[in-house]
């Protein structure tokens, strides 16, 4: 049936669809980015090609050399050296940025003392919460820095950013970082960015603070992704996971209250050096403890709890903790609810809760008797 | 043959028209613009056989498709976020009721949307509207009969509020001064 021109519902669609204001962003901005994807997909379809081709002189080569298809062959995987990565990303090109970015850099408290190279620039394939342009540098005395644009719809390519800077592994199979506090300039809480050696799969973005993966959804290209970051996700309770090539912590942004420490067993108890008493160390897993006035760390959880506050995020129900491994909520909790530790805008995982008789008991997350040789110092005033 | 330049030019030209259009579907400009987005990069690769005459007509096409794939898995859209996009001034009357064209027309199926806007919003004939549908004029009829019948009902208690449309003879349904 034909609907009749004159018909109310037809005549009030026509005239309120004439209200609908669409403020367009700027075209230059849209074109880019087709531009940019349709190079990334002709660059896909081109290293897929290499690949495929690569597979198959490989196999037939296999096949001509050795017939015992009995026998599994494993190679073990490994990431190049980051000394030896290649410039990615689809700003790669773009001389201006990269010498801008490192400018960005040594203008900093943080600044680099020998040549800087960098190894990633590029923005997201699609437009969304995390979209920002980075450049990822790595210095001769082996630190990486992220430089990126302010995260918001737009990207405003005049404005860079310093967001973090941290020692790097040579052999190390990503890198990353999570800046939790945004700088002004951003539109959103916080973001991330991980990047893979080169030929790896993006990495995905763990915390311990979470009971899902964060990976899923984020912009993935050329092994790096991007991501849009809430409380409590930060760098001090998060992993870039790589599957069996482990996982790698990634930086924190320089705006966070966190810095990286040694840790080191001494006859007196656990030591963070360069921390300092009031300071809660954590390891991407969980809460260690407090340092204390000696510069050991008070390990109990009351000193945990005197730091901030326990809660079960599940419920958002708070907790006392006590030094026989108790959690004793305000409320309703149910085994293997997770509970953190609260503090400002600092969020760091301690455990889960199991029963214990009539009680609960903290199961903590890491434990201080098998602590690592680095950590994380969170320092609140 | 048709070149990138040309494209560039098109999309200078024609993107807010294009925006308004996935806007009027989507509902969200956000949600529009990686439609728009999606549906350039698909005829960015094609751009060499689009037919210069009919681009405007081409590109639509695939900004409904891309609209049918990102409707799958869609979030239902805000009253809030649809007041962002109105022109207050314009249509007091029928903001404040809250249930302006653009809301009440991400309550309809994503194609009886589609088809209500390709024939009353851009004002195509059904022949035109069953093309950029990629179906037949019997299925834009009863797309388009089926779309204003709902939108109707959901206006209903609106009118009742209300007490009619602003603007409308509610006997003849023109338009007043």
């Amino acid at each position: 049936m034909t609907v009749d021109e004159q018909d109310p519902a037809v005549v009030r669609l026509r005239r309120e669809s004439g209200s609908v204001v669409v403020a367009p962003p700027r075209v230059d901005t849209v074109l880019r980015r087709v531009h940019e994807r349709r190079r990334e997909q002709r660059q896909h379809r081109i290293q897929a090609f290499a690949a495929l081709s690569v597979v198959l002189i490989a196999v037939a080569g296999a096949l001509l050399v050795n017939r015992d298809w009995g026998q599994d062959v494993v190679t073990p995987l490994a990431a190049a050296p980051i000394a030896e990565w290649p410039l990615r990303g689809s700003l790669a090109g773009d001389r201006d940025l990269l010498a801008r970015a490192e400018e960005t850099w040594r203008q900093s408290p943080h600044r680099p003392s020998g040549a800087v190279r960098a190894v990633f620039a590029g923005s997201p394939p699609y437009s969304g919460t995390a979209n920002f342009a980075v450049v990822a540098m790595v210095s001769a005395e082996g630190s990486v820095a992220f430089v990126t644009t302010p995260a918001g719809r737009q990207i405003d390519m005049s404005t860079l950013l310093l967001r973090a800077v941290a020692p790097v592994e040579a052999g190390a199979p990503a890198i990353g970082f999570i800046a939790a506090r945004p700088d002004p300039r951003d539109e959103v809480a916080g973001i991330a960015f991980g990047l893979a050696a080169p030929t790896l799969s993006a990495p995905n973005l763990v915390s311990s603070a979470l009971d899902y993966s964060l990976g899923d959804g984020n912009h993935h290209v050329d092994g790096a992704f991007w991501a849009q970051v809430a409380q409590p996700v930060a760098a001090w309770n998060s992993r870039l996971d790589l599957g069996a090539l482990g996982a790698v912590d990634p930086a924190a942004g320089t705006a966070d209250p966190v810095s990286r420490v040694g840790l080191r067993r001494t006859d007196q108890g656990l030591v963070a050096d360069g921390a300092s008493e009031g300071d809660l160390i954590a390891t991407r897993d969980g809460a260690l403890g407090v340092v204390g006035p000696s510069g050991v760390l008070d390990t109990d959880l009351s000193a945990l709890g005197e730091w901030g506050t326990a809660v079960v995020p599940y419920n958002n129900v708070v907790g006392t903790l006590t030094d026989d491994g108790e959690f004793r909520p305000d409320g309703i909790v149910y085994p293997d609810n997770r509970v953190v530790l609260v503090r400002e805008d600092v969020t760091v995982t301690l455990g889960t809760v199991a029963p214990d008789g009539a009680a609960w008991r903290l199961v903590r997350a890491a434990d201080p008797a098998a602590a690592p040789a680095t950590g994380w110092r969170v320092g609140l005033p | 043959m048709r070149a990138e330049p040309e494209f560039d030019e098109f999309v200078r030209e024609r993107y807010p028209q294009l925006l308004r259009y996935a806007v009027m579907l989507t509902g969200r400009q956000w949600d529009a613009e990686e439609v728009v987005q999606e549906a350039l990069l698909r005829c960015l690769k094609r751009w060499r056989r689009v037919p210069a005459e009919n681009a405007v007509a081409y590109v639509r096409k695939a900004i409904y498709h891309e609209f049918l794939r990102a409707a799958k898995k869609a979030t239902p859209v805000a009253p809030e976020e649809i007041a962002e996009q109105l022109d207050l001034t314009d249509v007091a009357g029928s903001v404040a009721s809250r249930d302006h064209v653009l809301l009440v027309l991400q309550k309809l199926p994503p194609r009886q949307r589609a088809a209500v806007v390709a024939r009353f919003v851009l004002d195509l004939s059904e022949a035109q509207a069953a093309v950029e549908l990629g179906c037949t004029v019997g299925t834009v009829k009863s797309l388009t009969s089926r779309g204003v019948a709902r939108m109707k009902e959901l206006w209903a208690a609106d009118e009742a509020v209300v007490g009619g449309w602003p603007g409308v003879d509610r006997e003849s349904g023109r338009r007043g001064t």
